[in-house]
């Protein structure tokens, strides 16, 4: 027998990135807590996902104080790491200055003066 | 289908790639400072599909006003809403006939923890959020 159910989001809050298909399953969310983009979620996919002010990024954060390369969150199969990608400082991952680490759930990471929250699906 | 909600600008560069100009309201937000963060995802079994809740009542149900619609004759018009009180969700069931569930139990009014399953009208999703002993 068919499904006839039928699924509407209405939130017009949702924010879902415009080719999230191409790269497979959403595996998990990038959120944003200060800033310009205070409130933002960004979904997050196998592979890498470059964040920056840059064109080139993934996640593009439009702030004339975000590095244009900032930060990489690689997911692999068993994995989640976070890269720094062009900077003297690092990135601060739970209050802990660092230039690569293993991201665990909910793992606060900061660059320039953005506060970013991870949320493994 | 390729689809893009939000209340700023967004537009695609065409390579998968989205870039995101700030909106006004968030930039409003962000300076008041007001309203507390509400990150909660739904993830529907069968189709993935992923709804964000943002706001402090995010109602589900068929009726036209609800913010997740199911059209389905086993759901109600207001079938049931997620608060976001006191720093916890909490889900609520609206004398529904079928009924709402968390983890395989029925419930009236239920506070959700991440990873908890729901049920509504035979449809599951998977309730994500961040866990409050996380919390930073």
């Amino acid at each position: 027998m068919d499904d006839r159910t039928l699924i509407e989001p209405l939130d017009q809050t949702i924010f879902e990135e415009v080719g999230a298909n191409i790269r497979g399953p959403v595996q998990g969310w990038l959120t944003i807590w200060n800033g310009t983009l205070r409130g933002r979620d960004f979904s997050l996919f196998q592979g890498r996902n470059f964040i920056g002010s840059d064109p080139h990024c993934d996640i593009r954060i439009i702030d004339i104080y975000f590095p244009p390369f900032a930060v990489n969150i690689r997911i692999g199969p068993d994995h989640w790491q976070a890269i720094d990608l062009d900077s003297d400082d690092g990135f601060v991952r739970n209050d802990r200055s660092d230039f690569r680490c293993e991201l665990t759930d909910g793992d606060w990471i900061q660059t320039g003066n953005v506060r970013f929250r991870v949320k493994k699906r | 289908m390729q689809t893009q909600r939000g209340t700023g600008d967004g537009f695609d560069r065409g390579n998968g790639v989205t870039v995101v100009v700030p909106d006004k309201t968030v930039l409003a937000d962000a300076e008041n400072g007001q309203k507390p963060l509400i990150f909660a995802w739904l993830i529907r079994s069968e189709s993935e599909e992923i709804t964000r809740i943002a706001d402090d009542e995010f109602t589900i149900g068929s009726g036209p006003d609800v913010r997740l619609r199911i059209r389905s004759e086993e759901v109600k018009s207001l079938h049931c809403s997620i608060y976001f009180v006191q720093n916890h969700f909490e889900l609520n069931d609206h004398n529904s006939r079928s009924g709402t569930w968390v983890n395989d139990r029925s419930i009236k009014r239920q506070e959700l923890d991440d990873g908890d399953r729901i049920m509504i009208g035979g449809q599951s999703f998977l309730f994500r959020c961040f866990r409050r002993d996380a919390d930073g």
